[in-house]
């Protein structure tokens, strides 16, 4: 009798031991740190990628760079996120053309600047999971420019895969920053105001980059 | 039987706790970070718009005139500078710069009452001024030693004083109500301020050869982050809170 009680007893801890054992010890293999590295591995062939160098390569570095990071991205996400709860009063063709424009400003910024990293190296701090999200706390190291970038990523799941929704550079987040851009426009203006500022900025910072 | 019982159940017991403990960590870790979602927008919300800029009339044209300063006179000094000089001697001078700062760092750690941080500190700069050479080369981070990154508006946010206003200065850039009178206290505080202090000229342009050291080293990075905003203006005091949320908060 006490026999039984005790294997119960032992089996209801082990349950209880594994229920507790923090998530993030399981998902090595599908795990938020693991898609992204393999992201930030292609990055790297790419910015090392000899026939990419050079500034009169740049825009095909860029185009390729875009390629490969917005692949780990949920852009519509990060669009929606950075626009606030505006996002909902928008038509399904509105929402579309808002991320197509998002896409052209992080191309023309987020991507100037990971490319910027070419000679860099990237060393992986912390991996925080909590259900669906997840944070990924990497350090990009320069010996060349004596400086430690402190790169984090905000990761979500959908369809099965960790996508990220907001890129925290030096400890500014893009979805935040962005956010307090389209805000004030938003209030201001409304979207149509916004719609143009942002179709005249891509067009300009574009002008910059083909000169 | 009974003691078997007992040794087993402690054994696990303790395990548990371990566990549990772990368990827990992870989670507030998290919690820090990812807030839970009430709706999907509230992560961001508590954080955006919390700096206070009623002087934004006269920021905005003292942030053109800093914005132009360094687009059209720091980077391009820098890009020049960083053709014609070593990187042992840019490295050099900006370890040097840097070594400076470690009194005013070793100061307010023990007014945050961060004791360890503060012999860190200290072990640093001892280590760096003489095996280093006067702070030239850096062998206390080879070492393992980590700057501790305190300073007075710091030491003011950790007494719970508010940033006050958020103000662009001329020349420093970003900063608010709290940082101007951290900055008092970091030049009060700083061994270059008492050499100097009866040849401004020469502390002027001590100050500038500073600047364009260390832009040599981030060639480039502002005029990126700008290329991509819609209120370069927003985007800067923006970053500047997201910043300072960060560092001030930090334990």
């Amino acid at each position: 009798m006490l026999r039984r009680r005790l294997i119960s007893f032992l089996l209801l801890s082990l349950f209880l031991l594994f229920a507790l054992v923090p998530l993030n010890l399981w998902a090595d293999d599908f795990g938020p740190r693991r898609q992204l590295e393999v992201s930030i591995d292609q990055l790297l062939e790419v910015l090392r990628d000899d026939s990419l160098k050079g500034d009169e390569k740049q825009t095909l570095r860029h185009q390729r760079i875009a390629e490969v990071v917005f692949l780990q991205f949920n852009m519509r996400r990060m669009a929606m996120l950075s626009l606030g709860r505006d996002w909902r009063s928008l038509s399904e063709v509105e929402r579309n053309h808002f991320t197509e424009l998002f896409r052209k400003l992080l191309k023309k910024s987020y991507v100037a600047t990971i490319d910027s990293y070419a000679d860099e190296q990237i060393s992986y701090r912390k991996e925080i999971i909590k259900g669906n999200k997840a944070e990924v706390r990497t350090m990009v190291i320069s010996v060349s420019r004596e400086i430690e970038i402190p790169l984090n990523y905000k990761l979500q799941v959908k369809e099965g895969r960790w996508l990220v929704y907001d890129v925290i550079i030096e400890n500014v987040s893009l979805v935040r920053n962005y956010r307090s851009q389209f805000g004030p426009i938003m209030k201001k203006r409304g979207f149509s105001e916004l719609i143009a500022q942002m179709e005249k900025k891509v067009a300009e910072a574009g002008k910059k980059e083909d000169g | 039987m009974s003691r078997k019982y007992l040794v087993i159940l402690i054994l696990l017991s303790s395990f548990l706790i371990v566990n549990l403990g772990s368990a827990t960590l992870v989670c507030q870790a998290a919690a820090d970070d990812i807030v839970a979602d009430n709706d999907e927008y509230s992560e961001y919300d508590a954080e955006v718009g919390g700096l206070s800029d009623p002087l934004e009339m006269v920021n905005r044209p003292v942030f053109t005139f800093n914005d132009r300063l360094r687009l059209w006179i720091l980077e391009p000094t820098a890009r020049g500078y960083r053709k014609v000089t070593p990187r042992m001697f840019r490295a050099g001078l900006l370890n040097f710069f840097d070594n400076l700062l470690e009194p005013t760092r070793f100061i307010n750690c023990l007014l945050q009452g961060r004791f360890n941080a503060a012999g860190e500190t200290f072990m640093r700069f001892a280590l760096n001024s003489t095996v280093g050479v006067g702070g030239l080369m850096d062998p206390a981070t080879f070492d393992g030693m980590k700057t501790h990154e305190r300073r007075f508006a710091s030491t003011f946010a950790h007494y719970g004083i508010h940033s006050g206003p958020y103000l662009v200065l001329p020349f420093f850039g970003p900063s608010d109500l709290r940082g101007i009178f951290g900055l008092v206290g970091n030049t009060l505080t700083q061994p270059l301020f008492y050499i100097l202090r009866s040849e401004p000229l020469v502390a002027v342009a001590v100050e500038g050869s500073k600047s364009v050291n260390h832009v040599s080293f981030r060639l480039g990075e502002y005029e990126k982050m700008i290329s991509g905003a819609l209120d370069p203006y927003v985007a800067v005091r923006d970053a500047y809170e997201q910043h300072q949320q960060k560092v001030m908060g930090e334990e």
